[in-house]
């Protein structure tokens, strides 16, 4: 009896604790929309929000609403347009880029931007003395993107100059990506490390809070230089599963207004649903098949061209992305190879500079070819010295020829469990894919691990076959062509996991990197894409769609190729 | 026998049927993918159970599957058995510090969830399905040295174990040829109702995707591979669901009939 009373106490509490909280969030979000808040649902948390020290995705979008650089890309492409500098110039070496700072901007702490003080966040991470180098810092992308920079002056107020070591042609778009990002100087004196948590910028928004793993709060600034933001306050929320952000968004109540990273088999329940939309376009990634070239049968170029003829691409993109992928026909997403072509077409002055065509030959899809090569390879043709008797009864020794079928060793194939943004189902890529090179007589032994014991394993090179990918940072070709750079294939720390030493290709991507000739940089690229097609260290496989979910009253909203996601002219009806 | 006991036997008897003309009955092999033109649809006549996300078709895949499942559990459960068997009757048999020793220990594994135990000698073993018979077998011998080791207690008291001492047989050919016999049941009963935890165990696993292969036709695997589709293809999900199901209510229907069809010998025996 007196256990029963307890539990019907303890069921009264339990209904008033319920019901006061539901009464606390209605009433927190009755004044969130007042202030007409917008709501980003998202997978995981920021690491940090110092943009010269993150490299993830998910403190990016942050950061793009509340920081700027110097210039920036063209909403929605890779073009890049002026920031907070409203022009520049670029000597005629190479080696030195004027930039003139914009006037009348200030930081969200009040400090003014001046040539001085957008020097300073590029001092932090050149000059390892400078304050604000932190010691726990890694400033992973200043040495990969940006080791070319020698110094970063200012002139005068207005005027800042970049001195580089050797001419590099993609500056203006590494400039125009998040480690550019220009922090208020102040920040330092004010937050100490504390920085890295607390960004100070001149976005649209200004830096409110940061709940670790639940949200991040912007709140829009007033003083902005450009269009006003016309959203009162932005929430990044971390909603971990895939299928919970989409129940969140798809009911009004829980307030979400936009999610990214959805599971391409919920397109169906999102394009059936009539209070959501979806934003997609091909993105800036590649999702690929690498070879690991110095091992076994796949030093043999005639063995990787067998596998490439053996996949089928059009089951994958169907399996895989459920259709929200395009076929990669070369290691360069269509976009970035279309600004290749277009820079160049605009440099040609005379007509037979116009630059070859950038698709050259694709291998076709021929299970039967490709079977017969594998069978090729497999015959080995071993001499021989047979001894015996002739018809006197002496010992001869006759040399000949005999002809073998070895069995090739079972095949690694590593691939990540982890969805990732070009590959948002890597096991069922990497199953099909097996059973694809089954079919033409080799044997497949998958090696599924999450994210890092898979990096840890192919940067190691200890795969014979992975399934892996690239997220372009910016539309430079040079970011993205580093997966085939023979430079970039140090066992440990390799970007490029095919291995391959080709000096060819590695001379002709260093010959791009340093020219400035836009029509002779779209000619070297040409003979960089027709490389590697023919010595085919990997096989591109598809480039995935860029994919956000938003409720219909989401106005404004463009899908960056970037992944940025910006807020600034965003509205909600 | 009681009617559940019967439609226990039968559709134990249809499992292994099932497994049996896997190679008949299926129309490709478990790991190919000829359907590719038509993933994920729905249950038709051409495919009674639908096709999968990698265009192979379900009811093959679900038939293949009954001999990697049972084949996985019933090695789990076999190893569970012997090494029971083995333990009980050594503690029973030597009774003071072996018993304890054995008994100790068999309680400290017991206090252990199962799922731990297996994830452990995974985590050692590396996936594969010999691992995962292995821990779920591993799992699995604690509560049959109990079992074992009580009945062998109980068994060595009576006396017909006393008349063959008597006679001066051994202390191991009295536990192998006098007692053992006479625990049958309750061995065989234990041994069938863990054979149906072992297939809920070993399906645990390969849905944690430590199976091995992750296109193995093995119906753990099939839900871990399909789960994410459940809202737009449930097909996929339900089958492989509901053979899990229907084998392991099997085999505990079985496992009462043959505790049933024991019992009343035993019965018999101490009235006589």
């Amino acid at each position: 009896m007196r256990s029963r009373n307890l539990l019907v106490v303890f069921i009264i509490v339990l209904f008033g604790v319920i019901g006061a909280l539901y009464v606390v969030g209605r009433s927190a979000q009755k004044t969130a929309a007042g202030l007409k808040t917008f709501v980003f649902a998202r997978g995981a948390d920021a690491q940090k929000l110092d943009p010269a020290d993150v490299d993830d995705g998910e403190s990016i979008k942050a950061l793009n609403n509340v920081c700027e650089g110097l210039v920036r890309f063209k909403s929605g492409t890779t073009r890049v347009e002026p920031c907070l500098a409203e022009s520049w110039s670029i000597s005629a070496d190479g080696c030195l880029a004027l930039f003139a700072i914009r006037a009348n901007v200030k930081f969200h702490d009040g400090t003014p931007l001046t040539a001085e003080t957008a020097a300073w966040s590029f001092r932090r991470q050149l000059d390892p003395k400078a304050p604000g180098h932190f010691a726990g810092a890694s400033f992973a992308y200043w040495s990969a993107l940006y080791s070319d920079i020698e110094e970063v002056r200012a002139l005068d107020p207005g005027r800042l100059q970049f001195r580089l070591k050797k001419p590099n042609a993609a500056l203006l778009a590494n400039l125009a990506i998040f480690p550019a990002y220009l922090i208020s100087p102040k920040s330092l004196a004010d937050y100490g490390e504390g920085l890295q948590r607390h960004p100070v910028g001149t976005g649209p928004f200004k830096f409110k809070e940061w709940l670790p793993n639940d949200r991040i709060v912007l709140e829009a600034n007033p003083e902005y230089w450009g269009k006003k933001p016309k959203l009162g306050r932005v929430v990044f929320k971390v909603v971990p599963d895939s299928a919970s952000r989409l129940v969140q968004i798809q009911s009004a109540q829980s307030g979400v207004h936009a999610m990214d990273g959805l599971d391409p088999n919920s397109l169906p329940i999102v394009s059936s649903d009539p209070h959501l939309r979806v934003e997609q376009a091909p993105g800036l990634n590649l999702a690929y098949l690498a070879f690991n070239c110095r091992k076994g049968p796949m030093t043999n170029v005639m063995f990787r061209r067998a596998v490439a003829m053996a996949i089928q691409k059009p089951a994958l993109i169907e399996a895989v992305y459920r259709g929200a992928a395009v076929e990669a026909r070369s290691v360069l997403p269509p976009m970035i190879a279309d600004n290749i072509a277009a820079a160049a077409a605009q440099a040609a002055r005379r007509p037979s500079d116009a630059p070859p065509a950038a698709q050259a030959e694709e291998l076709p899809f021929d299970v039967e070819q490709a079977r017969s090569l594998i069978a090729q390879m497999r015959i080995v043709i071993r001499p021989v010295k047979v001894t015996t008797t002739d018809v006197f009864g002496l010992p001869i020794t006759i040399e000949t020829n005999i002809v073998e079928h070895v069995e090739l060793p079972p095949l690694k194939l590593h691939v990540m469990t982890n969805p990732r943004p070009y590959l948002p189902n890597p096991v069922r890529a990497a199953e099909l894919i097996k059973a694809d090179l089954e079919a033409i007589g080799l044997k497949i032994e998958i090696a599924a691990n999450e994210w890092g014991t898979h990096l840890a394993a192919v940067r190691n090179a200890q795969h014979d076959l992975a399934l892996h990918g690239w997220i372009g940072d910016n539309g430079d070709p040079d970011n993205f062509l580093s997966i085939i750079d023979p430079q970039a294939a140090q066992p440990g720390a390799a970007i490029n996991i095919s291995f391959n030493e080709d000096a060819d290709l590695a001379e002709a991507l260093r010959a791009a990197r340093s020219e400035l000739d836009a029509g002779k940089r779209a000619r070297t690229y040409a003979r960089v894409l027709a490389l590697a097609r023919e010595r085919l260290p990997l096989v591109p496989l598809a480039h995935a769609m860029d994919i956000v979910v938003l409720r219909q009253n989401v106005r404004g909203f463009v899908l960056q190729p970037t992944l940025d996601v910006r807020l600034g002219p965003v509205s909600l009806k | 026998m009681s009617v559940p006991g019967k439609t226990g036997v039968v559709m134990l008897a249809l499992v292994l049927a099932a497994a049996l003309l896997a190679g008949v009955i299926g129309r490709h092999g478990p790991l190919e993918q000829p359907f590719r033109d038509r993933m994920l649809a729905p249950p038709s006549l051409a495919h009674p159970f639908g096709v999968d996300g990698a265009g192979r078709d379900v009811l093959t895949r679900v038939l293949h599957g009954t001999r990697l499942t049972l084949g996985v559990a019933g090695a789990a459960a076999a190893l569970s058995l012997v090494a029971g068997v083995v333990l009980g009757a050594w503690a029973a048999m030597r009774g003071g510090w072996t018993d304890l020793m054995v008994s100790r220990a068999t309680d400290a594994l017991i206090s252990f969830p199962p799922l731990l135990i297996g994830l452990f000698l995974l985590a050692v073993l590396g996936p594969s399905p010999r691992s995962v018979a292995l821990a779920v077998g591993v799992a699995g011998v604690p509560a049959m040295v109990r079992q074992v080791r009580a009945a062998f207690l109980a068994e060595r008291a009576q006396e017909y174990v006393l008349a063959a001492q008597a006679l001066g047989a051994g202390r191991w050919r009295i536990a192998a040829g006098q007692i053992l016999p006479n625990c049958a049941g309750i061995i065989l009963v234990t041994a069938t109702l863990q054979f149906g935890g072992a297939i809920l165990e070993a399906a645990g696993f390969s849905f944690l995707g430590l199976s091995g292969q992750p296109d193995a036709p093995e119906w753990g695997n099939m839900l871990r591979q399909e789960y994410a589709v459940f809202r737009t293809a449930p097909h996929l999900v339900i089958v492989p669901g509901a053979a899990i199901a229907w084998t392991v209510l099997a085999c505990n229907l079985a496992g009462d009939a043959l505790r049933d069809w024991f019992a009343p010998r035993r019965h018999g025996g101490s009235r006589a």
